[in-house]
């Protein structure tokens, strides 16, 4: 018995269990039900020619190669010969034709189903194994360098006028550099604060001892930065590779590499921890610049307390000059340490001065408020390196079709993964095995990031949006412009965008670190005018307006809502209430209105955290960094209530 | 005589359906019978008669079962469904309309196929 096929409209396929197994089962196997048969090789033959044309299912062509053979051995038997019967039989290709429409017809639903959805996945495995080897051929040619465009053009600018050649030699001798902290042990925990360092002090006994002793015996590379900060320009050329940067500079900016590697093995490309592309760039220098600011910091209050008022003032000067040399290249990067060194600087105006204003000369001061003043804090940050470190990135994950297009290749996708890494994105990887089926999937999958991410021209025209916009908006004052526009395009960016949306700079942080570069440099200036003026005049003026001309060039405005800044001065008593005990005797405020808009009469800010109880002693500063982005575009006064006293910082006797 | 295989398309299924009326037949059996009872009028290969018995039991009209046969091997039968005998109603009225039509044109002198068509 062949198959014990019911009246079922299913014939023989009971399940979507016989239908899938159909095609492997025994129990359909049509060459053996004809072979069994045991009619001759010619009808057998004919029958096979028929089933093999109709094309259809397996289990049909058992069914139809059984009819058949039924048919074949009915006529037999009823005295017809094979002969006769193969002669009346037709044209095989033709029968074939009309028993697969038949057939088709006559399929059940779960058949016509199971065909489509076999149709279906083999276009899609083939689709898919078409877009895999698509995918897998790719691969990105960069082709622009934009590491010059990075880098000040120095072609102008005189020896004489570069930092770099100052600092190289000493930074080399005493291998400063970031990873080798502390270099001179200047920093001290503040008490009660696991993670809270600040710079040692004259009353810090011991460590003010050793540290000042330190000092004492690098008085070289000190005397450098005074000298090298008081330069225009940086003057260091930004390089793809370390092996590109000559010896002398390299021992310089990687003194450690340097150290612990042989030239032979510097030499070798894979282990330069640059791999070329902008991303990779390594900007040590940045992080060292701070850190010789905190350095000139200490130096500064060993000055005031040997009486050496010029090497204050030239360690106060040599601090903004790092900062305008730390914004030499256009990363963001270097922008936002340069406010950071540049914050550094303010604080320590407001410290020395706080406690050793007389013994400072008349030049001094004018000299100390010029170098606040010298770089515009707007100056010192750029967006022209995240444009042209996006547009590095895509030509190192897409390819180029030469006319501004191209498509995601493997080696990009792994470059996006180390930045999405980066950003706590993907996989947990605990065991071997997740690994190995991490590492799987993600290549099985890879292909599909070409149909599911953006295309290279796509890319790019968003990025030129969004950095046109962003150029557009970054610096225009705060209270002409809520830089909503930008935000809303970033918004727009969807999952296709992803890569775009990872490289877009951080854009409201850092346009409120400029904000609070702006506010710190300007309120620091006009606070030494003030300082200056009543020097002269032997008292407070009434108004900055009183400034303008000899001691300032214009009253700075109030970032919040772009009126003159407000300027107070307060009596003895008033000073001691809400202010910082070493500016007490200042006898006057410089602040901005806050994010409430309302004049609290420099009442400092009583910053919430969470809604919770106000922190207490908190600065304009503090407050700023502890402000989300979007709080500058609304109120929160029960969050934000008082000003911003921007001088005294707040800062002094730290 | 040999009939046209446009004129045999459009009423084999009805002579298929006509012969099932009587009861399951299998395949070989349907072809005998049929050119039995029509003279040889229908001389229906295996390349006619199985694409119509598929097309039948799509359309429901038939169904087919698996049993043994008169040599004790599996054949497969048919019967007429309640859609086929319907079926086979409205082909017989048509038949008769369009035989009774060509006749009273002169096409045809006697009613050639009534022996099939009036059971």
């Amino acid at each position: 018995m062949n198959g014990t096929f019911s009246n079922s409209r299913l014939i023989g396929v009971r399940s979507l269990g016989d239908l899938i197994r159909s095609p492997f089962s025994e129990k359909f196997n049509w060459r053996r039900r004809i072979a069994d048969s045991g009619l001759p090789t010619e009808v057998c033959s004919l029958i096979t020619a028929v089933v093999i044309h109709s094309r259809l299912m397996r289990y049909e062509k058992f069914q139809v190669a059984s009819d058949l053979v039924a048919h074949f051995e009915d006529g037999n038997a009823s005295g017809k010969s094979f002969t006769e019967l193969i002669a009346t039989f037709g044209d095989p290709r033709t029968v074939a034709d009309l028993i697969r429409a038949g057939k088709e017809r006559n399929r059940p639903m779960l058949a016509k189903w199971f065909r489509g959805g076999m149709w279906v996945g083999s276009f899609s495995i083939a689709g898919f194994l078409g877009l895999s080897l698509f995918f897998y051929l790719g691969k990105p040619q960069p082709s622009v360098d934009y590491l010059p465009s990075l880098n000040a053009d120095l072609s102008d600018v005189a020896e004489a006028d570069k930092a770099w050649p100052i600092y190289r030699g000493p930074w080399a001798k005493y291998e400063f550099c970031e990873g080798k902290n502390p270099f001179l042990d200047i920093n001290i925990r503040n008490e009660g604060a696991a993670d809270d360092w600040r710079q040692i002090l004259p009353s810090d006994g011991k460590a003010w001892e050793k540290g000042i002793s330190q000092l004492s015996d690098a008085a070289d590379l000190l005397e450098a930065f005074r000298v090298g900060g008081a330069k225009p320009v940086l003057g260091l050329e930004l390089k793809a590779r370390i092996i590109d940067y000559s010896e002398e500079d390299a021992r310089a900016l990687f003194p450690l590499q340097m150290a612990q590697t042989s030239k032979e093995t510097r030499n070798n490309q894979s282990y330069d921890p640059m791999d070329g592309a902008l991303v990779g760039i390594l900007l040590p220098h940045v992080q060292t610049m701070r850190h010789a600011a905190r350095i000139l910091t200490v130096d500064t209050r060993w000055a005031l307390e040997q009486g050496d008022l010029e090497r204050a003032t030239r360690n106060i000067e040599a601090t903004f000059g790092f900062a305008r040399q730390a914004s030499e290249h256009k990363y963001l990067i270097c922008g936002l340490v340069a406010f950071a060194i540049h914050n550094i600087g303010c604080d320590l105006v407001d410290e020395s001065l706080a406690k050793h204003l007389s013994q400072f000369s008349d030049l001094q001061l004018e000299r100390i408020q010029l170098a606040v003043t010298r770089d515009p804090a707007p100056n010192l940050i750029s967006v022209d390196g995240e444009r042209a470190f996006v547009h590095d990135t895509i030509q190192r994950v897409y390819t180029d079709d030469g006319n501004g297009d191209g498509r995601i290749t493997p080696e990009g996708l792994q470059l996006m993964e180390q930045y999405i890494q980066q950003t706590n994105y993907g996989f947990n990887e605990h065991s071997d095995l997740q690994k190995t089926l991490t590492k799987v999937a993600k290549q099985v999958a890879a292909p599909l990031s070409l149909v599911t991410m953006a295309s290279r021209k796509n890319l790019t025209v968003r990025a030129d949006i969004l950095f046109d916009l962003l150029e557009q908006h970054f610096y225009s004052p705060f209270y002409e412009d809520n830089f909503a526009e930008v935000e809303r395009e970033f918004e727009k960016l969807d999952d296709s965008f992803r890569l775009l949306a990872d490289l877009f700079p951080a854009f409201s942080q850092t346009r409120k670190a400029m904000f609070r570069g702006m506010a710190n440099q300007e309120a620091t200036a006009a606070g030494v005018a003030v300082l200056r003026f009543q020097r002269k005049h032997g008292k407070l003026p009434k108004s900055l307006e009183e400034l303008v001309g000899e001691f300032l060039n214009a009253v700075p405005k109030d970032q919040i809502n772009g009126a003159p800044i407000n300027y107070l001065i307060i009596d003895e008593k008033q000073s001691s209430k809400n202010n910082p005990p070493s500016s007490a005797d200042v006898g006057f405020r410089i602040y901005s209105v806050g994010v409430d808009r309302d004049d609290d009469r420099a009442a400092p800010i009583q910053l919430h955290v969470d809604g919770t109880e106000p922190v207490a002693g908190a600065t304009a500063d503090t407050s700023l960094r502890a402000m989300k982005a979007g709080e500058f575009n609304f109120s929160f006064p029960s969050r934000h209530d008082g000003d911003w006293v921007l001088w005294p910082r707040g800062t002094a006797g730290n | 005589m040999k009939i046209e295989s446009e004129l045999m398309r459009g009423a084999g299924p009805a002579a298929v359906l006509q012969l099932l009326s009587g009861g399951e037949m299998y395949g070989y059996q349907i072809v005998e019978t049929l050119s039995q009872r029509s003279n040889g009028i229908f001389e229906m290969g295996q390349s006619t008669l199985y694409p119509m018995l598929y097309n039948l039991e799509a359309k429901g009209l038939v169904v087919s079962t698996n049993k043994p046969g008169p040599n004790g091997k599996d054949r497969r039968y048919y019967r007429l469904t309640t859609a086929g005998k319907k079926r086979l109603a409205q082909d017989r009225e048509q038949w008769a309309a369009l035989i009774q039509g060509l006749s009273a044109i002169g096409v045809t002198r006697t009613r050639g196929f009534g022996f099939a068509l009036e059971g």
